[in-house]
């Protein structure tokens, strides 16, 4: 009786995250309407926190400075790098005088994660008083990677969301500029076009919009109100920094959005082991906060609280769904060797549906979605791809299992992603 | 975290034509749902404790505000 009670819960954990898939599916196809209030003139900061960037960051500062907008700069937050970042820097700088800015760390200070650098360049900016004369409302931060490469009309796109008074944040797409070189890159991209324009769309109706690392517009008015006691600034040192402020943003009464007209671009992880480290990193950030619960159970409004407690709790999730991949194949090989030594299949054709319509059924609303991004690809290629995608996923599943073994031997300290 | 589609995935059982304990492995790999059903059920226990909390603060908040009110 245990047994089947303990097998029937393994099955619900698929059934409850297809369920919940598949209501954010339906949500995600639902217009969204806006709350408008007055347009207003605003200043856009771009904010790049660079570490050794130098072969990305030259590119990347001359879409943001060729950006047909009004009134904008960008401050690259220089961590005490070893290579030319200062120097491309400045080069931008004097060839764009007023719109590029740099702050230069330098050790011990400096290298202390991203949120530190992105505090460091908050604080830089109040105490520089580059932002004299401008309303906190009306000042719109955006952080962006070094390798981040802005669609052009980010900024005609973004600035009608922050018309509300109440929007904290909006969050825009995300792609991979080098979606063409292979297979890897190509199933990142598409993993983060279903993760922004299902899951981030459909969380504008429930409240529970997260932040992402790169393409996060946020007003400093809302920044400000996130200061700690210390002042030391809106972000936290989480190794998900993003994921963290999000929450706060919603926890302290602003409204995240996305925005799914706009985009930025960028590098996609070419090598398998890379990617599966990065995974870990950002698993073992999720892990962290955890300790974001408490502010969630007292200050986020009930349905976003819900959700968001489901997506923190993901991590759980994934290690426990690993165990099933991992049962299935045991189950196979013992079956096939079974097979051999009856000398009759043991398997009959249930061995084949029953685990397809369960694994694949997801990857036919992912084509969908996939190819109404991507028309060249044609719907046909987009759900042999989505097929492969799900397999994809079960990068996690390793991800997961490091993340958690650097948690319980207390290993905080990662090298970021190297650029190619 | 990006992990949704990850989680849907495969049972091993079905569809067997023979006693699975006759298979070899068939006993590891059932011992593997298992353990992934009763981590499971403890989820689902910790979020119902969680959601009893919070509904726990939502009416204590909203006797407040009628307590202010009034």
């Amino acid at each position: 009786m245990i047994t089947e009670i303990l097998l029937w819960s393994a099955i619900a954990i698929i059934v409850m995250a297809g369920c919940y898939n598949a209501t954010l599916f339906v949500l995600s196809r639902r217009r969204v309407r806006r709350a408008h209030g007055p347009r207003r003139q605003r200043l856009y900061v771009f904010l790049l926190a660079c570490l050794n960037e130098e072969r990305v960051l030259a590119e990347s500062l001359a879409r943001i400075t060729g950006l047909p907008a009004g009134n904008f700069m960008a401050l690259v937050i220089d961590d005490a790098s070893d290579d030319g970042t200062a120097d491309i820097a400045r080069a931008a700088a004097r060839a764009t005088p007023g719109r590029v800015q740099l702050l230069q760390r330098h050790l011990p200070d400096a290298r202390r994660g991203k949120g530190a650098a992105l505090n460091a360049g908050i604080r830089h900016l109040r105490s520089s008083g580059l932002l004299d004369g401008y309303d906190p409302h009306d000042v719109i931060v955006c952080v962006v990677d070094a390798d981040g490469r802005l669609d052009p009309h980010v900024v005609q796109a973004v600035d009608p969301y922050f018309d509300n008074p109440r929007t904290g944040g909006t969050q825009i797409g995300v792609r991979m500029y080098n979606r063409d070189k292979g297979l890897l890159a190509r199933l990142q991209d598409m993993e983060f076009v279903i993760y922004g324009d299902i899951f981030q769309s459909a969380r504008r109706y429930i409240g529970s919009v997260g932040m992402g690392g790169n393409g996060q517009f946020m007003r400093l008015a809302a920044l400000d109100t996130l200061m700690g006691e210390d002042g030391g600034g809106p972000w936290s040192d989480s190794l998900t920094e993003d994921l963290d402020l999000g929450v706060r943003l919603i926890a302290g009464g602003w409204t995240n959005q996305h925005c799914t007209t706009a985009a930025v671009s960028q590098q996609a992880v070419l090598d398998v082991r890379r990617l599966v480290r990065q995974r870990s990193r950002w698993f073992q950030g999720h892990l962290q906060s955890a300790g974001l619960v408490p502010l969630i159970l007292r200050e986020v409004p009930t349905r976003a609280a819900v959700d968001l407690l489901y997506h923190l709790s993901s991590p759980v999730l994934i290690l426990l769904t690993s165990l099933l991949p991992l049962s299935f194949l045991v189950a196979l090989t013992g079956t096939a060797i079974g097979s051999v030594q009856a000398g009759r299949p043991l398997i009959s054709p249930l061995w084949v549906l029953g685990p397809y319509v369960l694994s694949f059924t997801a990857a036919y609303a992912y084509a969908f979605v996939y190819s109404r991004r991507e028309r060249g690809l044609g719907l046909l290629r987009a759900v042999l791809l989505s097929h492969v995608f799900i397999f994809y996923g079960y990068i996690w599943f390793a991800a997961g299992w490091w993340g958690l073994w650097r948690m319980l031997t207390g290993k905080q300290t990662w090298l970021k992603t190297a650029r190619t | 975290m990006y992990g949704k589609p990850a989680l849907g995935t495969v049972l091993p059982m079905a569809g067997l034509t023979a006693t699975p304990e006759v298979l070899p492995g068939i006993p590891f790999a059932r011992g593997l749902q298992e353990v992934a059903g009763a981590g499971f059920l403890l989820y689902v226990s910790a979020a119902i404790a969680l959601l009893s909390i919070k509904l726990w603060f939502r009416l204590h908040s909203s006797g407040a505000s009628t307590g202010d009110r009034t």
